[in-house]
Formats: C-alpha cells, sequence, structure tokens
C-alpha cells in the first residue's frame, strides 16, 4: 500500500517542473523570443511533456526559420491541434513542399479560429498560384536530390517528404518524370523513417 | 491496519490536492501555449518558389567564381607570407592580399570601361560606371 501510494505522488510530482518550463516557452513565444521558446519547450519535452512539447518545438524552429529541422521533428504524421498543423504547413511551405503544406492545411481547414483560418485560405492560394506555373523536370530533380540529401544527413522525415514532393510534382508532367526514383526514394525514406504509411 | 487506512487517505489528498492543481496547470499551460501559437501564427515574408536547379546551379557557379577571385588573392598571401617566413609575414600577406584585391579591382573596373568604350564605338549612350562596392 504504501509503495503504491510512493509511486503515485512520486509521478503526480514529476509533471510538474514540466509543466513551468511549458509555460515559459508560451511566454517567450508569445513575446517573439523563439529561440528562448525552442530551449524551453526542448526541456519540457526531456522533463516528460509529452509529444505536444516536441511539437512547440517545432513551432519555434518555423519562427526562428529552420523550415527543414521543423519538419523532422513534427513528423510525417498531422498534429491533432490545428494550430499546430498550421505550423507545420508552415515548415512545409518555407521548405518549398508545397503539397505537403497544401495537404496539412486542407485536412484542418474549418477547425483553425477565424483569424488562423484567414492566414491558412491565404496561403493556400500562395500554393496554389506558385504550382500553377508548368514543374520543370529540373524542380523534380532538385526534390530527389534534397531527398537523398535529407536521408544520408539522418533526417528521413524530411527525405520522405521531398521523395512525395518529387512524386506528385512529377506526376503533374505527361512523361512523369523520373516518377520511378521518386517511388523508389520513397520506399527507402520510409524504410528509414519507420513510418509505414504516406506522409501527409 | 487503521492507522494505516487513515495514513493512507491523509497521503493520498495530500497528493491529490497538489495534483489537481498541477493538471490545472498543465491545462492553462497548454492553453496559454495555444494562444500564444495563435497570436503569432502569420504567413512568412519570404514566399519560396519552385526549385530551378538551373538557377541554382548558376548560383553555385557565381559563388564558385567569387571565392575563386578571393582565394586567388588568399593564395597570393600565403605565398608572400611564406616567402617571408619571419616576423614581417603578416604584414607581407595582407600587402598582397591587397594588391590581388587591388587587381581584381582594377581588372573589373578595367573590363566596365572597356564595355562603355565599345559601346561609344556603336554610337550608343555609354553606360553610367558602377560605384557600388564590387567584390
Amino acid at each position: 500500500m504504501s509503495k503504491l501510494l510512493t509511486v503515485i505522488v512520486a509521478s503526480l510530482l514529476a509533471a510538474g517542473p514540466a509543466d513551468g518550463h511549458l509555460l515559459q516557452g508560451a511566454r517567450a513565444f508569445r513575446a517573439g523570443r523563439y529561440a528562448e521558446a525552442l530551449v524551453e519547450f526542448k526541456v519540457a519535452e526531456k522533463l516528460g511533456a509529452g509529444p505536444d512539447a516536441r511539437a512547440y518545438a517545432a513551432a519555434a524552429l518555423v519562427k526562428l526559420d529552420r523550415p527543414e529541422e521543423a519538419v523532422e521533428l513534427f513528423g510525417p504524421k498531422p498534429a491533432s491541434d490545428p494550430v499546430l498543423e498550421f505550423y507545420r504547413a508552415l515548415a512545409c511551405y518555407q521548405a518549398r513542399l508545397f503539397t505537403c503544406a497544401d495537404r496539412a492545411l486542407e485536412g484542418a481547414m474549418g477547425r483553425f479560429g477565424r483569424r488562423v483560418e484567414e492566414e491558412a485560405r491565404a496561403l493556400r492560394a500562395q500554393i496554389k498560384r506558385t504550382l500553377s506555373a508548368e514543374i520543370q523536370p529540373e524542380a523534380v530533380d532538385w526534390y530527389l536530390r534534397h531527398g537523398e540529401e535529407a536521408l544520408q544527413a539522418g533526417q528521413p522525415v524530411l527525405g520522405l517528404l521531398y521523395a512525395a514532393e518529387a512524386r506528385a510534382l512529377g506526376g503533374r508532367r505527361k512523361d512523369c518524370h523520373r516518377c520511378a526514383d521518386a517511388d523508389a526514394l520513397q520506399t527507402k525514406a520510409k524504410a528509414a523513417a519507420g513510418a509505414g504509411e504516406a506522409p501527409r | 491496519m487503521k492507522a494505516t487506512i487513515t495514513a493512507a487517505l491523509f497521503a493520498l489528498a495530500a497528493a491529490l490536492i497538489p495534483a489537481h492543481a498541477r493538471a490545472e496547470d498543465a491545462t492553462s499551460a497548454r492553453d496559454e501555449i495555444r494562444e500564444a501559437l495563435e497570436s503569432q501564427a502569420r504567413l512568412p515574408d519570404v514566399r519560396p518558389t519552385l526549385p530551378d536547379q538551373a538557377s541554382d546551379r548558376a548560383r553555385e557557379v557565381h559563388a564558385a567564381i567569387a571565392f575563386g577571385q578571393k582565394g586567388t588573392a588568399e593564395r597570393a598571401a600565403h605565398q608572400a607570407a611564406k616567402a617571408a617566413g619571419d616576423a614581417s609575414a603578416t604584414a607581407a600577406a595582407r600587402k598582397a592580399a591587397e594588391v590581388a584585391a587591388d587587381r581584381a579591382g582594377q581588372k573589373s573596373q578595367a573590363a566596365a570601361s572597356e564595355h562603355r568604350a565599345d559601346e561609344v564605338r556603336k554610337g550608343l549612350p555609354p553606360s553610367k560606371p558602377n560605384r557600388g562596392k564590387q567584390d
């Protein structure tokens, strides 16, 4: 009985400091001190604040203009919180992963607050304009090259998303430029990421 | 036995009261983060474009040329420093680098003058000389 109580009390106490860091991170983020917010969220994650803290750190990376790292930290699956999904879309967008960004926003539309919904709509319009241009083979090559580089650098999620982007853009061309290469890279990246499903 | 149960209940109550407060803290922390994220959710100033390997390659080549020019100056500096081989090496290196950089600048100005002269020869108005930073 006393052992059980000790375990309960210990586990309840453990959650305390992590929340303090989350709060500090939130205040720093709101004040625009993103580097400080990033540190606080990372500490909170280490103290057991859960997967949300990881996503908050990724959002801070987006604001620090480090989209590739943010994409990797967010992971391949959609975030449950629509605001975090907005930041994941921003990370994809800034990393030139346009279809990734658009899918993320599409899945979260209607769940944002009013202001964020407007931002999301504007971002989707920008993406649509960008993708309305004819897809050049060089663009597909660029994604494949960066996908390979990301895999080599130990960033499997980023590699997977670059491969998916190459496949999506290559598929828009009549000749389906290097679609087989993109498929092969996706398979390789999935194995590296341990992700059994297609990225969103 | 009765005493143990009473003690256990007290301990549980003591743990649950702050735990309740902590649960509220956790909720308020997440609420605060959510509000902070929403307040800063804006589109980036820079709009990325579709990558173009050709233009990326051109930028890389341009950078390589620029570094090549600087590299020539650096190589000259190192050679001069090696030749001097004493305390004046640093000064010699700086001097050599300055000379090399100056030559590169002169070469660029000469090319621009040549271009303007060519324009005049063809009966065109000469373009304005570039007064900006040259590197």
